[in-house]
């Protein structure tokens, strides 16, 4: 399952000015797109962000990032790390509420 | 940035409401720029710690079969992301491949294979590894089936041939419940695997007629094809909101609780007061015609989501939520790995020229 090969990278970096760059993902579509988009841009130091699937069969998704001053790269980490953080405190969160509205209905049924 | 003030409000109201007019949507794009109200003092950037403590999340119904949630100071974008994984991301088990032995029914074939391939099965699928055309068929990557049948005249029947098939006939119709499962050596579960509902009619047969299939349920996801979506549906709606702007009494309050055919409205102390906001189904009779119109005002909360997620039992609903932010954790990983190769292979090449310094 190993897709990142070089051949067909996951992701591939384009532009020479790290300050604005397009990042090129593979196998990835609105899903994670439209978040990143969402996550980079409610960072103040990105001054562009905007993703587009050129082509519907190519499994090709460019998200472009232009900062004012930072390494684009270094705030796309960020904001997948941002957004990695956000599920799994979502995720954590989901299953606490499910638990204690279980153990409130178990309850009442007893 | 600039601290945090209070935006002005009605600034506020369209950064954090969706207004629903009679005739049209107000605002329905959220914005979501960190700089945008930069000039207003406001600061609209994401803080993980304010995240983390704005975030409500309240469980309104669960059992095995559906899940209604509220998630409460989450943007579109991510709740968006959830109920996509939801629909085409969380894997399920479902009929991948059908060895028809036998099958002289009116059914064809190919419209049996595709029948049983969208029957859910109760299988968890998280202990096995996907299987692809050409790989080998093991113990992890597969459960198999079988489905043998056959029709045949009851004997017993009444000589009346006005008499429904179902009683002329014996094993006329085959149920879902008549595939078995085969276990492969060295394959077990602590719930044999089955189907979900075992009351399917797959196909109908005459006397005479006989179905003998084999076949092998694999695990994928429903971007690969539909039937291993492991939702029925799974979506979310927006908070309705609705307001009273001008005080409505006597007749006029009555009029507006009986206009409304989701039953907000109630009347307290002689004038109307919106009661069960949550029940509206945003039909705008309300703000169709005066003098309603001039007292109601309909919103809904860019921010609150109200999810409804249904399984098609192979998993339990909850479970279904929890499965799909792995996965959203999960593409994030991949991505945060092929961008450090990404940046090792570029930051390894000569070729690449940097213009950090220009400005």
């Amino acid at each position: 399952m190993n897709q990142d090969h070089p051949s067909n990278p996951k992701v591939e970096i384009i532009g020479a000015d790290q300050r604005s760059q397009t990042f090129v993902l593979r196998n990835e579509d609105h899903t994670l797109g439209n978040a990143l988009r969402y996550v980079l841009i409610k960072n103040p130091d990105v001054k562009f962000c905007g993703y587009s699937i050129p082509h519907p069969s190519e499994n090709i998704m460019n998200v472009r990032v232009e900062t004012y001053g930072k390494p684009a790269a270094e705030l796309f980490k960020k904001a997948l790390l941002d957004l990695k953080d956000m599920a799994q405190f979502i995720n954590t969160r989901f299953g606490l509420e499910v638990e204690s509205y279980k153990a409130m209905n178990n309850e009442t049924e007893a | 940035m600039a601290t945090n003030t209070q935006l002005p409000p009605h600034i506020e109201k369209m950064r954090s409401r969706v207004g629903v007019g009679f005739k049209k949507v107000h605002n329905p794009v959220g914005v979501y720029g960190a700089r945008t109200f930069e000039s207003l003092g406001y600061d609209n950037s994401l803080n993980m710690d304010d995240f983390k403590n704005n975030l409500e999340i309240q469980v309104s119904f669960c059992d095995p079969d559906r899940v209604v949630f509220d998630v409460v100071h989450v943007d579109a974008p991510i709740a968006n992301a959830i109920r996509r994984i939801l629909l085409v991301e969380v894997p399920s088990i479902a009929v991948e491949t059908v060895y028809v032995h036998s099958n002289n029914s009116i059914m064809h074939d190919e419209m049996l294979a595709h029948r049983l391939g969208l029957i859910p099965l109760r299988i968890d699928p998280r202990s096995f590894t996907v299987w692809k055309k050409g790989d080998e068929v093991t113990t992890q990557n597969t459960v198999k089936f079988s489905l043998k049948v056959r029709c045949e005249m009851n004997k017993s029947a009444p000589r009346d041939d006005e008499a429904p098939p179902d009683v002329l006939y014996k094993g006329h119709k085959v149920y879902s419940g008549d595939m078995k499962y085969v276990p492969m050596p060295g394959q077990s579960f602590a719930v044999p695997p089955a189907p979900v509902h075992d009351d399917i009619v797959l196909a109908k047969l005459g006397p005479g007629q006989d179905i003998h299939i084999e076949m092998n349920a694999t695990k994928n996801i429903g971007k690969e094809h539909a039937k291993w979506s492991p939702v029925s549906t799974a979506s979310y709606r927006l908070l309705p909101e609705v307001t009273i702007t001008k005080e409505a009494r006597g007749q006029l309050a009555m009029g507006l609780k009986n206009l409304c055919p989701a039953n907000v409205f109630d009347i307290e102390d002689d004038h109307a007061v919106v009661r069960r906001p949550r029940d509206c189904t945003m039909c705008r009779e309300c703000i169709r015609e005066t003098p309603f119109s001039d007292h109601v005002e309909l919103t809904r909360k860019r921010d609150h989501f109200i999810f409804d997620v249904e399984s098609t039992g192979v998993m339990p609903a909850d479970s279904l939520v929890t499965q799909a932010l792995n996965v959203l954790v999960e593409k994030c990983d991949m991505v945060l790995e092929g961008l450090d190769t990404a940046i090792k292979r570029s930051s390894g090449g000569d070729s690449d020229v940097d213009f950090t310094a220009a400005d």
